[in-house]
Order: C-alpha cells, then sequence, then structure tokens
C-alpha cells in the first residue's frame, strides 16, 4: 500500500534515538521535510551522522529546561504539519524515596513544559487547519515496573494531554494520537535485556526499532487519520497475559 | 495601521459571517456567538496576520471576574483593578466594561482592536 501525506513538515522530538533516526529515514525516502531535535550531544552527533544533510539543523529541545523551546520558534512561525514526540528521560526511583527536587523537576520537564511546547506547536497547526500529532508512550503508562514510577505516571499524563488536544481542536483539523510501545530492542529496553540477560525468553515479545518505525509512519499518514483521541498498544502481546 | 479591517475578516471567516455585519461595538461571545474553540482559532490568526504575540487571557478579557473578585478582596477600586491588567483599554472603555457586565461577557470587536494597537509583540506574554 503506497501511503498518503497531505501535510509536507515533520517534527520529531528526541529524534537523535534508534526509533527517530529510523523513522527519519522512512519519512525522507517519503519525501517530507524533517526536523529531529536532540536533548543531548549524542543525539545531535547521531543525527548529523545518519544523515549528513541535517547536520547543522538540529535544534536543541530539553523538556528540562523551558527556554530551549525558542529553538523551535522559526519552524512553528513558518508552519509544522506533523509532530512526532520521543522526548522523555529515564528516571527510575522507588516514589516513596524519591526527593523533592527530582519530583518538581520531572514532572514540570514532562507535564507542564511538554503542555507549553504543545501549545505553541497546535497553535502553529491551528493556522492552517491541519496536523498531526503522534506521541510516543509505553505500556509503562498502564504496568508500571518498581521503579517506573515517574516515568510511568508522567507517560500517562502525557496521553491525557495528546487525547484532550485531539479531543478540542478535531473539529479544527487536528488529529492525535499515543502509541504505547512495549519492549524495544533500543534504548532502556535494550539496557533491560543486557542487565537481565532475558533476551532469549523475551524474544518472541520484542518490537523491533524497524517494526516502531514503520508503525509511527503508517500512523502519520493520511490512511491513519481515523486513529485519534486514542492510545493504541504494541508490545507483541507482552502486556496480554496474565502471568509471564 | 488600522487593524479592524483584518479582525472583521479574521472574525467573518472563522465565525462564517457577513463582515458587514460587524461593527467595533459589536459583542464577539454575546452576539457573534463566538466559543472558546473560535475565540482560540481568533487569537491565532490575529498573531499570525497581524504579527503579534497574544496572550488569549488578556486579549479575550477572560479574567475580568477574577481581577474583580481579588479588587474586592484586597480593597482596591474595580476601575483601577481592571485599567492596571488592561492598560490597553481607555478608562471610559473600562468604565463601560463595568457597567456592562451585568449583561453578560463584554468582550467587543473594538476591545480585539486595542489589544492589536497597544500591545506590540516586544511587550504582550505568549
Amino acid at each position: 500500500m503506497k501511503l498518503d501525506f497531505r501535510g509536507k513538515t515533520v517534527l520529531i522530538l528526541g529524534g537523535g534515538c534508534s526509533i527517530g533516526l529510523a523513522l527519519t529515514n522512512l519519512l525522507l525516502e517519503e519525501g517530507l521535510a524533517v526536523t529531529a531535535t536532540h536533548a543531548s550531544e549524542d543525539g545531535k552527533a547521531a543525527i548529523s551522522r545518519r544523515f549528513p544533510e541535517l547536520a547543522g539543523k538540529s535544534p536543541w529541545l530539553d523538556l528540562g529546561d523551558k527556554a530551549s523551546q525558542t529553538s523551535l520558534a522559526p519552524l512553528l512561525e513558518s508552519g509544522v504539519d506533523y509532530l512526532v514526540d520521543l522526548a522523555h528521560a529515564d528516571h527510575e526511583v522507588l516514589l516513596a524515596a524519591a526527593g523533592e527536587t527530582d519530583m518538581d523537576a520531572y514532572f514540570q520537564a514532562h507535564v507542564a513544559n511538554r503542555l507549553l511546547l504543545l501549545k505553541a506547536v497546535t497553535r502553529s497547526m491551528l493556522a492552517r487547519r491541519f496536523g498531526r500529532l503522534v506521541h510516543l508512550s509505553s505500556t509503562a503508562a498502564a504496568m508500571p515496573a518498581p521503579g517506573q514510577g515517574f516515568y510511568g505516571a508522567t507517560k500517562r499524563a502525557a496521553e491525557g494531554l495528546y487525547q484532550s488536544l485531539a479531543l478540542e481542536l478535531g473539529p479544527r483539523g487536528i488529529s492525535s494520537l499515543s502509541l504505547r510501545l512495549g519492549l524495544v530492542d533500543a534504548g532502556r529496553g535494550e539496557r533491560f535485556l543486557d542487565k537481565t540477560d532475558r533476551r532469549q525468553d523475551l524474544s518472541q515479545k520484542i518490537v523491533t526499532v524497524e517494526q516502531a518505525a514503520g508503525t509511527l509512519l503508517f500512523l502519520l499518514s493520511d490512511q491513519a487519520l481515523a486513529l485519534t483521541c486514542t492510545t493504541i498498544t504494541m508490545d507483541a502481546g507482552l502486556t496480554a497475559q496474565k502471568y509471564a | 495601521m488600522n487593524p479592524f479591517p483584518t479582525i472583521c475578516s479574521i472574525l467573518a471567516e472563522i465565525l462564517d459571517l457577513d463582515p458587514a455585519e460587524i461593527t467595533p461595538e459589536t459583542y464577539v461571545i454575546r452576539t457573534l456567538k463566538a466559543e472558546s474553540i473560535d475565540l482560540l482559532e481568533i487569537g491565532v490568526a490575529m498573531q499570525h496576520r497581524l504579527g503579534i504575540a497574544v496572550d488569549d487571557d488578556l486579549l479575550f478579557l477572560k479574567n475580568v471576574r477574577i481581577i474583580l473578585n481579588r479588587a474586592g478582596r484586597d480593597n482596591v477600586d474595580a476601575l483601577s483593578a481592571l485599567k492596571s491588567e488592561y492598560p490597553y483599554l481607555s478608562e471610559p472603555r473600562v468604565q463601560e466594561i463595568l457597567d456592562d457586565l451585568p449583561a453578560g461577557p463584554v468582550l467587543q470587536v473594538r476591545d480585539l482592536v486595542a489589544y492589536a494597537q497597544g500591545f506590540p509583540a516586544a511587550t504582550a506574554g505568549h
């Protein structure tokens, strides 16, 4: 099936991660213009290394630093059609042991600052009455492991923001959804698999980077626009059974 | 430049109206029946077409009752409180707003015009 895209410009938050790089590749192949943000020097280098044509064009965006959002002003002024939100810092701590400073900073970054950014992005989209938001969530939003309280709670909060934005702005052409991924062999999923040596027994439950990126591409397409105001799960059945 | 024609055009497009129906004294919510999603879109359109920074709370006088409640609690004169919050509105207009408040939402097209004229991008909040 050939996918159609009524928009042209894509903003990827956290574009330096494995899924971001794979998605950027697919989007460029589709002829779309991609701006991929980075939050670290590693992310910036990964984008430049994989896509020399994007070198020097990746804005710095750290959800923890509200001021970094100003780097997106020129893009938002000229208009953006698609937003893919891959930005989320990991922070494992038992909730009852969490420090107050950590709590404030993490929730400020991943809920309040994310909403501030979404406000700017959707206002840019409203001017043209089209926009598509895809938020990469996690099965941890519903089923966190011990220590993932911050991560799971803010993912769930972000899902709520994306759902409400679609509900409120749908009549003006803006749609939105969250995709919950399960165990991905990249990033924190890769670290988990390496650390626990469970790659063998969980091999059937792993989502590959290519599968995740391909699904995100589909979710951005015109064919998927009716998938809105919702959250869908892609976890190779990881969370479907009662006992693992 | 007088922003009234542009604002008229924006209101007419978003609310599906004949621009000839709109005067500076037209009530945006009370008469034109603009809803919150319409106000959001009007603010975005003004930002883009007039090149101004828009603070929705200020532009649409959303906090008038909150400001008046706070002024009453703090024993501050209502006129002074509103003038301080909305410096781009003239004193006679602020007095009109106070007199008109019991009848419903007070926002008029001329208030949008005053905002656009009085709040250059450099000073308005996002």
